[in-house]
């Protein structure tokens, strides 16, 4: 028993972020129990919370729904908790007063509530400038650019930095591996991508590891990230070193090219 | 200088025209509904036929062009039905007022903090690398007319519905992004990351502009003030990265996204409209959020049932109505539906 409360509590945790702004929602509901004045809607926002608390949120729920759904998501379920219109609800309630200077004093009160409860979902680099019309990263743009001009249709291995933007830019660039190599979407098995992976992202890249899997997978492109060091000279594997694109040295393979 | 006027002319029948269109069918045509409410209504028929349209031809591994076709024959037939059924005006407006000086201030803040959060969108980015699935496979159905056929990671052509992409053949919300380029022409990444975004926080706040007017039928000042504390929740209601307002205002695009921006809102003043007048027909909306909600994400098809069926029991029990209850468990139909296909392409399908 104490061990799901404390897991139940642990997700509330995790949901909520601080114990200000789920004393706030719990302050808010009370307000909606104790007074009458909120009239019709009071005992629907209750009953429908009241059903949620016995459907979703309780330790024993959160037992249940964990075997249903993947466990780590349990938090997800706060999403249909109607916290914002009950706030929102609660708080104009409040604001609702007849004398000009009560008003003042509560709109100052659910400011201050507000404010120091949550947190601005504008700050915290949550979004920066966008630097293009996809709203991507201008140096992956600009690298996946470059190989659509040569080639129309390619593959290429390229870091850690580029492989999530690529394909949102074209589908027309393969990559030996993406998100994937993550664990995302559908792991990747295949051992030796790891490993090219792994060398990729390394301080000191092995050109040897990368650019035979490269060959061996018809990679036309490998793009490093030029801050780091080479063990070894792509030119060596028939590759070409073609442009540097911000932090980026785009390598192309020439042989290919020469055979055709 | 043709592609562009397309383009700007498709903006405008499909996320202006089309929907306005279509909910005035959906939401009932007389003047008391009110056009937020028809939007709202009518982009939820169009995600619903899209649902309806696309499952299906994913499964079958049909062509994004063919989804296209049966997405406007499906909303053709939505439409007529809806037309032929002759809905009474839903009521989602309130009494017309004159306006004082402080409700013009309150609309204004309203407006202005609209305008913040949706240039936020328009003007800055949110990286986020989920999308390197959800975008990815939105660009290369747009790109080779297929749907799901290419891994969104790497581009390896894909005989079966590999890991996660499972998920997304029952609840297929990047198709319907692919779709709607196909139709304008824009790039999915571009329409995805700046037009969707900036149109699923006006229809979230359209839907808490519709509660409120449940609310406070009679005090346009009440509404106006609920809708601006919203919207001053939301922004501040960054405590976690898990939190609905974190999704609803840094990546409105995703379909888990969807979720707390729009289905929850809107069960909710489903559920307080038949909570004043029993005799209020919600059971259409339900469906219409049900089938939205199962194509947004697996999440949505999961959570939409869940408090549909927490609303459709909470209002049984007022009403002591075995009716209430079947009728609206009913609306979770499409759950079960694609939570079974689901479960079919994961444990037959691909195995």
């Amino acid at each position: 028993m104490r061990q799901l409360l404390e897991e139940f509590w642990q997700a509330v945790a995790q949901y909520w972020g601080n114990w200000r702004i789920l004393a706030l929602f719990v302050l808010a509901a009370a307000l909606l129990l104790g007074i009458k004045k909120y009239g019709l809607y009071r005992k629907a926002l209750l009953t429908l919370l009241l059903v949620l608390l016995v459907l979703v949120y309780n330790p024993f729920a959160k037992l249940f729904w964990s075997k249903v759904m993947q466990e780590h998501l349990y938090w997800r379920m706060f999403w249909i908790l109607p916290a914002v219109p009950l706030l929102a609800f609660v708080m104009t309630g409040v604001l609702d007063q007849k004398a000009a200077w009560k008003k003042g004093i509560f709109a100052v009160l659910v400011a201050a509530a507000i404010v120091l409860c949550g947190k601005n979902v504008y700050t915290g680099g949550n979004f920066t400038k966008a630097e293009n019309k996809f709203k991507l990263p201008q140096e992956s743009v600009m690298v996946a650019d470059y190989m659509l001009t040569e080639d129309g249709e390619t593959k290429a291995i390229v870091p850690e930095e580029l492989f999530c933007h690529i394909r949102q830019y074209s589908s027309r660039i393969s990559l030996l591996y993406g998100r994937d190599i993550l664990g995302f979407t559908a792991p990747v098995g295949n051992k030796r991508f790891h490993k090219v992976y792994e060398e990729m992202e390394s301080q000191a890249p092995n050109v040897r590891t990368i650019m035979r899997a490269a060959k061996k997978y018809d990679c036309q492109y490998v793009v490093f990230d030029s801050s780091k060091l080479l063990r070894g000279d792509p030119v060596n594997y028939g590759y070409e070193k073609k442009t540097q694109i911000g932090r980026f040295t785009v390598y192309r393979r020439e042989e290919k090219v020469k055979n055709e | 200088m043709i592609g562009h006027l397309w383009s700007l002319l498709g903006l405008a029948v499909y996320l202006g025209a089309l929907p306005l269109g279509l909910g005035y069918l959906l939401a009932g045509r007389k003047g008391k509904t009110g056009w937020i409410a028809r939007y709202v209504y009518g982009m939820l028929g169009m995600l619903a036929a899209f649902q309806v349209a696309c499952v299906p031809l994913v499964l079958l591994h049909r062509s994004l062009l063919e989804a296209v076709v049966w997405w406007h024959i499906l909303m053709a037939v939505l439409a007529a039905a809806a037309s032929l059924a002759g809905r009474k005006p839903e009521g989602w407006t309130g009494e017309p007022e004159t306006w004082k000086r402080t409700e013009l201030a309150l609309a204004a803040v309203a407006v202005l903090l609209l305008f913040l959060q949706c240039a936020a969108y328009g003007a800055g980015t949110h990286i986020d690398n989920d999308d390197a699935r959800y975008v990815a496979n939105a660009v290369a159905a747009y790109e080779s007319n297929t749907m799901y056929r290419y891994h969104p990671n790497n581009g390896t052509v894909m005989n079966y519905f590999m890991g996660e992409i499972g998920k997304e053949t029952t609840s297929p919300m990047m198709m319907f992004y692919a779709a709607v380029s196909m139709v304008l022409r824009i790039h999915p990444t571009i329409m995805i990351h700046t037009v969707w975004a900036v149109v699923w926080v006006a229809v979230s706040y359209g839907i808490y502009w519709m509660l409120s007017v449940c609310f406070y039928p009679d005090s346009r000042k009440n509404r106006l003030i609920f809708l601006v504390l919203a919207m001053v929740l939301q922004i501040f209601g960054n405590t976690s990265i898990y939190t609905a307002s974190t999704f609803a205002l840094t990546r409105a695009w995703q379909g888990k996204a969807f979720v707390p921006a729009v289905v929850m809102p809107f069960v909710l003043a489903l559920f307080l409209r038949r909570w004043k007048d029993p005799g209020y027909s919600w059971y259409p909306g339900l469906l219409l959020i049900a089938l939205s909600a199962c194509l947004c994400s697996g999440m949505g098809v999961y959570l939409s049932a869940i408090l549909i069926g927490a609303a459709v029991i909470g209002e049984a029990l007022r009403e002591r109505s075995m009716k209430t209850l079947f009728l609206g468990a009913c609306c979770c139909i499409p759950n079960a539906v694609y939570t079974g296909l689901y479960l079919l392409v994961h444990l037959v399908i691909i195995r």
